[in-house]
């Protein structure tokens, strides 16, 4: 579930330190960077007619001042009201120009270009009005379809800055859906300035045991493309979460992240701070991989192999580290000269996972050694 | 909520929408005499009640009313519908089949109507029901490649894909799946089902190679890779392709097969997530059917898989046996380690823990391989590779350095030997170890119990004394050596013993060692002919031939010599088989024959030879011939066609070699032509030194004599031809003996100029000045500057040699700047002979660079006063400078040393030991046994045996009177011990023997020792 965290990023530095003495504070993990919410206080660009349904008259909605409603009557220009939030029975609905279903079907069919042509007018101002509570409005439900739409086929700048600009309190379950896949598009497309900060802000909206299957993920990802300080960023704000296994576990990736940049003393440093681990604790492959990657770049071929060969013999080929482990495993054993297993772990590779990135590296790894 | 079948779900669907169809219908009670309108009504309130099976009168009578009109239709319809649902509850064929002859009829009656497909689709869904595959497919297939309706078309052809599936029939579904395949571009879930299917297809086709472009669909975790009946296939196929051996597409089937515990939870899961989700739904709702069928798989799949025995173990075996057989060692040990681990009821744990032990020690891990054979090791009931693994837990600590950890383990195994072959295979494993370490001593003495320990249980009491009698041997102990090789080959023969042929062979070395000549030629012989094709044989040979040599049988000597190469390939025996013929054609003055078959060996065996070895003696050789010039154009060749290269260390022998030579050639060729030119200059001078013995004797005695060329002395002194024309006479002018003199000045001047084309100085100055221009001869460089250093022409300036420098250098370039540094810079020189005799402890330079670090020790030993641990390290090295000491060395030195450090460190027993080997050698007769008759009467008298103290003085005195020091201390000690012994009169007779002597023993120290003591 979603944890809102309406106006508490300023308190995540706190809960940062409250986090920190459980771990070693002198492994200064990089850390993904705080996304601050918008502003509670603003002038919309044209006025925005809406319905507040204490009386169900119109009116012109011309902004929010420190979250409370700036809003006049039509025919009463110079009459400006204040209307804080928790007023009793508020609820405030906008109604589209054009027919709403129409627009669905639209977008159903893969018209995003029309969608997002019919909403613009109205959609910017809808933006940083999301800060209302889903319940007190139809806002959310309005713009998340013009939301679809950019995270569909948008320029990734624009949609960035559009998520940038969604009230923290706005992050439900579908606009998050659609945030996560507007980041696969980032690291597909090479937009990793763009990742970044969509990370950071599912980061700081997302509580840690919901963040936690999209950072690895995306570190997943992103490790495949080479991207190592981003990649280090999100272990190291994971490192900083409350749950033991989480911790060790990014701990872990922070670690090899260090070790495949080269970075070992820092990569040792991680590692060691993180206790040995037996097979049944859950983050056992992650620590063979780990221990395995350090090894290897030390030069170190026996040992790397050592914890590779184990975390292989355990994982499965649905694990999303699968493919690395296998690349780690050739190039483990070309070093060594055991040509013959290396060419069986390239052979599977090759018919296992023919698209993965590990699996063009071990290629151009083959052709480059011969 | 009633159950249907999987095949039946989408009658459920129609029957609901049928109800819409004829809502507007009425129905009577009493059927035969209800009207028409009043049947429909009464069908209408039927169908709301949802009961078919109760309204079949209903639809049979309007059935009949409606013949040949279209409203007939729905009736034949529902009334097939009602018994497909009654057969849902009683699961009777008959009752299905009823359903069907309804279906059967609409189909011929209605080929238009607007249920056909439906109506298709339920037939082929009783078809299914009832196992009756060919008829079933029929009516799926004609659904999906004609109905309009696209969920019935891709309903129907899921269908058609699970009845292949179903009825063991998937290879004839391949097309099937392929188009199933290729319409899932979008949909992962399908996809990963269709390549599960084709998988199934391709496999029971028996074509293998087919499944590889599929394989990747199935990486994701979906739902078709948990089906039991997909998993089951590849388990199956996959050991067929094991049994065939197939190694590489197994591995590739096995990699998918998820473990029953994996299957069991997914479904579990997928059960309970699905019936959360019902609970949800309007049982009406399509979703609902939908679900309902999906959970009815999953429940049936669930129930399944209880009738799967339990697989995991042996598939975890057989991935475990195909990392194994594709050599991924790595993998195969961890595949072994975790059966072994996890199931520690299976029968064949042992078996697991022991290959995993093997393949930790294939991948050359030694820690694990410890670890692993220790876990093997301590289990009690783990019996069957007890001594495999004990061996190679040995190996381990060996191949790791572990020292301790081997002869911990070595010593416990003897204490309590469950094996008598595997404590052989220990003690052959340490006696290597020991050996190759040239701790020659040590394996003595450690074998040396084990002889007794061990005795009778063989074959681990034949490896200790073989071991045992090699150690005494390689300490040159040969006459103890050749007593236990002599009872070794005693006892052993070849059939009882693996060392019967070194033995045999070794025995021979160590009479040879005795000096025992004759027992040692018998004994090579006799091992040549016992063991013709040995690996031996050649070196054999070749102590045959010294043998030979030595007692003048140059021919059978020439004849072993040249039966070496035919039995040795390695060139250290070759090369010394042919310098030794080489030696032979010498010794019988046929220099050319000598030349000729070290040139033969250099051109035979090219850049394997030992040709700086060669070349040197080819010069040599030469020489001997008279033909100095071409001895040094010779060698200077070979330095500079050889000297880089730091692994020939001949050079430095030619190098030294030459600075020597060259220096006292020159030096004698100036000195000879300075004497001819006095001798010319100076007739008196001339005839002094020809006529006069005396003068000539003289001069000859002389410093600059002694450097007179040989050849010329010869002439001179000895040669009456040459003398006859030198000494003037009545047929001898004046000017015939200058003239006579001339000529000899003149060759010797012609030899200088022909010998300074080789000058050394010049010669190693160019080579110094081309190998520093040239960054790579760094070797050459050095081994010029060291002749330069020898010549006294370094060039001055020149920094000191540095470390990196002397990274590859010979031992003898180490020797060199050891002793260059040993009077201001000890510790640096201690390190660089240290670093002669740890790179090259068996080089020329090695016995130097022990010595040198013997006297270091020995003398910071008596300069210290501090405990014996500076006595203790002298003795390390005059104990490894003892096995270099062998019975044909020319001193006994070393072991005199090493006495005498024994003594100081109160070993008396030993060094007792080690004087009486100097006396056992008839080779070192002389000032060495003179010298260790004293201290062995001095030890003695130590111990107050003074009989036998006296025994040694007196034979000193007797035997070894020319040696005035040794003898003079001989006198004073004899004087002391009969003194002990209270024999007054034979302390007078011996002073009086002594002043007898007096003259010869004034200057030595024990004189003024003996005129302190006594009254003389």
């Amino acid at each position: 579930m979603i944890y809102k965290r309406l106006l508490l990023s300023l308190l995540c530095l706190g809960s940062l330190c409250c986090i920190a003495p459980a771990m070693d504070l002198d492994l200064d993990l990089p850390v993904l960077p705080i996304a601050e919410p918008p502003a509670d206080t603003f002038v919309l660009d044209s006025p925005l007619q809406v319905r507040v349904h204490i009386d169900g008259k119109p009116q012109l909605l011309l902004g929010m001042d420190q979250g409370r409603l700036r809003l006049v009557f039509p025919d009463q220009p110079d009459a400006e009201v204040m209307l804080p939030l928790d007023a009793p029975g508020i609820q405030l609905s906008y109604e589209p120009p054009e027919p709403y279903n129409q627009l669905a079907l639209e977008q159903s069919l893969g018209n995003h270009r029309l969608v997002i042509d019919s909403m613009e007018p109205y959609a910017s101002s809808l933006l940083p009005l999301l800060i209302v509570d889903a319940a007190q409005c139809n806002f959310h439900a309005i713009y998340l379809r013009y939301y679809q739409s950019i995270v569909a086929i948008a320029d990734l700048g624009r949609a960035v800055k559009i998520t940038d600009g969604l009230p923290h309190s706005a992050w439900s379950a579908g606009y998050l859906e659609q945030a996560q896949k507007l980041l696969g598009r980032c690291i597909t497309e090479g937009n990793v300035e763009g990742a970044e900060r969509l990370l950071a802000m599912m980061h700081t909206v997302m509580d840690e045991g919901d963040f936690a299957p999209v950072g690895f993920a995306a570190a997943d990802a992103l490790r495949a493309r080479g991207e190592y300080p981003l990649t280090a960023r999100i272990y190291g704000s994971l490192a900083g979460s409350s749950d033991r296994l989480l911790r060790e576990r990014a701990l872990l990736w922070a670690g090899y992240s260090s070790a495949v940049a080269g970075d070992l003393e820092a990569a040792e440093k991680v590692l060691d701070a993180v206790p040995e681990m037996k097979r049944d604790n859950p983050n056992f492959l992650t620590y063979s991989l780990a221990r395995g990657r350090l090894h290897m770049a030390h030069g170190d071929y026996d040992q790397a192999l050592y914890y590779l060969s184990r975390a292989m013999v355990l994982t499965s080929v649905n694990a999303t580290f699968k493919p690395e482990l296998y690349y780690l495993l050739i190039r483990g054993h070309r070093e060594r000269g055991e040509d013959g297993a290396a060419l069986r772990l390239y052979n599977e590779l090759k018919i296992f996972y023919p698209e993965s990135p590990w699996m063009q590296k071990s290629e151009s790894d083959r052709i480059t050694t011969g | 909520m009633r159950v249907f079948k999987a095949d039946s779900i989408p009658v459920r669907l129609l029957w609901l929408a049928l109800l819409f169809l004829i809502a507007s219908a009425r129905l009577g009670a009493a059927f035969e005499e209800l009207s028409l309108p009043q049947l429909r009504d009464e069908l209408k309130k039927g169908l709301v009640a949802g009961d078919l099976i109760r309204l079949r009168p209903v639809l049979n009578e309007l059935s009949a009313r409606t013949d040949g009109e279209p409203e007939r239709e729905g009736y034949v319809f529902l009334l097939g519908l009602s018994y497909q649902d009654e057969f849902s509850v009683n699961q009777e064929a008959a009752t299905l089949r009823k359903a069907m002859d309804y279906y059967r009829q609409y189909v011929d009656w209605f080929p238009q109507g607007t249920r056909r497909a439906y109506v298709r689709f339920n037939l082929a869904g009783a078809h299914a029901d009832l196992g009756e595959f060919e008829e079933a497919m029929q009516h799926y297939d004609w659904l999906y490649r004609r109905s309009k309706n696209a969920v019935l078309r891709q309903e129907s052809r899921d269908r058609m894909c699970r009845l292949y599936m179903k009825h063991d029939r998937a290879a004839d579904g391949v097309p099937l799946f392929l188009e199933v395949f290729n319409a899932a571009v979008l949909d992962e879930e399908l996809r990963a089902q269709a390549a599960s299917w084709l998988l199934q297809g391709y496999l029971a086709a028996g074509n293998v190679d087919a499944i590889s472009p599929y394989l990747r669909y199935l990486t994701g975790d979906t739902e078709a890779v948990y089906d039991p009946n997909f998993n089951i296939t590849l388990l199956k196929a996959g050991d067929q392709l094991f049994d065939e051996e197939a190694y590489d597409q197994a591995i590739l089937l096995y990699s998918f097969v998820k473990p029953k515990s994996q299957i069991v939870a997914f479904y579990g899961a997928l059960t309970e997530k699905l019936r959360k989700k019902l609970s949800y739904l309007s049982p009406e709702s399509d979703q609902h059917t939908i679900l309902s069928g999906r959970l009815q798989t999953a429940e049936s799949n669930l129930s399944a898989l209880e009738s799967v025995r339990e697989y995991e173990v042996d598939m975890h075996w057989r991935v475990a046996r195909v990392y194994l057989e594709t050599e991924r060692n790595w993998e195969a040990l961890w595949a072994f380690y975790f059966l072994y681990q996890d199931y520690p009821e299976h029968p064949q744990r042992e078996e697991f823990a022991y290959i995993c032990f093997c393949e930790a020690r294939a991948t050359g891990n030694t820690e694990l391989t410890a670890k692993l054979a220790k876990a093997y090791l301590g289990e009690e009931g783990f019996l069957k590779y007890r001594n495999q693994v004990t061996l190679g837990l040995a190996d381990a600590y060996l191949d790791s350095g572990d020292e301790m950890a081997f002869i911990q383990l070595a010593k416990g195994y003897f204490n309590e030997p469950e094996d008598h072959l595997t404590a052989a295979q220990l003690i052959n494993k340490w006696a290597l170890l020991i050996s190759a370490k040239a701790r020659y001593q040590s394996l003595r003495d450690e074998m040396q119990p084990l002889v007794t320990q061990l005795a009778g249980r063989e074959p681990a009491f034949e490896a200790a004394r073989y071991w045992y009698a090699l150690a005494q041997l390689l300490l040159a102990e040969c006459s103890a050596a050749s007593a236990s090789f002599e009872e070794f080959v005693g006892d052993y023969t070849d059939g009882n013993s693996l060392f019967a042929e070194d033995a045999n062979y070794r025995y021979g070395i160590a009479l040879f060692g005795e000096a025992r000549n004759a027992d040692a030629e018998a004994q090579f012989l006799s091992f040549i002919e016992r063991y013709p094709g040995s690996r031996l044989r050649g070196e054999a040979e070749l102590y045959l031939g010294d043998l030979k040599f030595a007692r003048g049988a140059d021919d059978q000597a020439i004849e072993h010599y040249g039966q070496v190469d035919v039995y040795t390939d390695l060139q250290e025996f070759i090369s010394k088989a042919v310098f030794a013929i080489s030696e032979v054609h010498l010794a019988a003055g046929r220099g050319d024959a000598a030349f000729d078959v070290i040139q033969d060996y250099l051109e035979r065996y090219g850049d394997e030879a030992y040709a700086a070895q060669g070349k040197y003696r080819l010069g040599m050789v030469r020489a001997s011939q008279g033909q100095a010039v071409e001895r040094f154009r010779i060698h200077s060749e070979a330095i500079r066609d050889l000297g880089n290269d730091p692994s020939r260390h001949a050079v430095d022998r030619l190098v030294l070699g030459y600075v020597s030579d060259f220096t006292r050639l020159d030096e004698s060729y100036a000195v000879s032509i300075r004497l001819l030119e006095r001798l010319i200059a100076e007739p008196l001078f001339c005839h002094d030194f020809l006529v006069d013995r005396g003068f000539q004797y003289r001069f000859l005695q002389s410093e600059e004599g002694q450097r007179v060329d040989a050849s010329l002395r010869h002439a001179l002194v000895r040669d009456r031809a040459v003398r006859a024309t030198l000494i003037e006479s009545e047929s001898v002018t004046a000017e015939a003996v200058e003239y006579r003199l001339r000529e000899m000045l003149e060759d010797y001047e012609a030899r200088a100029e022909a010998l300074a084309i080789y000058d050394a100085g010049n010669f190693f100055a160019d080579l110094y000045a081309e190998s520093v221009l040239e960054s790579s001869d760094k070797i050459m460089e050095l081994r010029a500057r060291m002749a330069l250093d020898e010549l006294g022409q370094i060039p001055e300036g020149l920094p000191a040699v540095q470390d990196e420098e002397l990274q590859d250098a010979s031992p003898a370039l180490l020797l060199w700047q050891a002793d260059a540094h040993l009077e201001n810079l000890p510790d640096r020189a201690k390190e660089l002979y240290a670093a002669v005799v740890q790179r090259y402890p068996f080089a020329e330079s090695a016995p130097a660079a022990l010595e040198a670090l013997a006297e270091i020790a020995l003398d910071e030993a008596r300069s210290s006063d501090e405990g014996t641990e500076a006595w203790e390290q002298a003795l390390g090295y005059y104990e490894l400078l003892a096995q270099w000491t062998t019975a044909g060395s020319l001193s006994a030195m070393p072991l005199l040393r090493k006495a005498e450090v024994l003594v100081h460190l109160g070993r008396g027993a030993e060094a007792i030991e080690t004087l009486g080997s100097v006396l056992k050698n008839p080779s070192w007769r002389g000032l060495d046994h003179a010298k260790a008759h004293l201290e062995l009467g001095k030890l003695y008298m130590q111990q107050e045996q003074w009989r036998e103290a006296h025994g040694f003085f007196e034979r000193l005195i007797v035997a070894y009177g020319g040696y005035l020091e040794t003898v003079a201390w001989a006198y004073y000690y004899d004087l002391k011990t009969l003194e002990a012994l209270n024999e007054a009169e034979s302390v007078e007779l011996l002073l009086a023997e002594y002043r007898t002597r007096i003259a010869a023993l004034r200057e030595t120290e024990a004189h003024q020792r003996i005129v302190d003591a006594y009254d003389l």
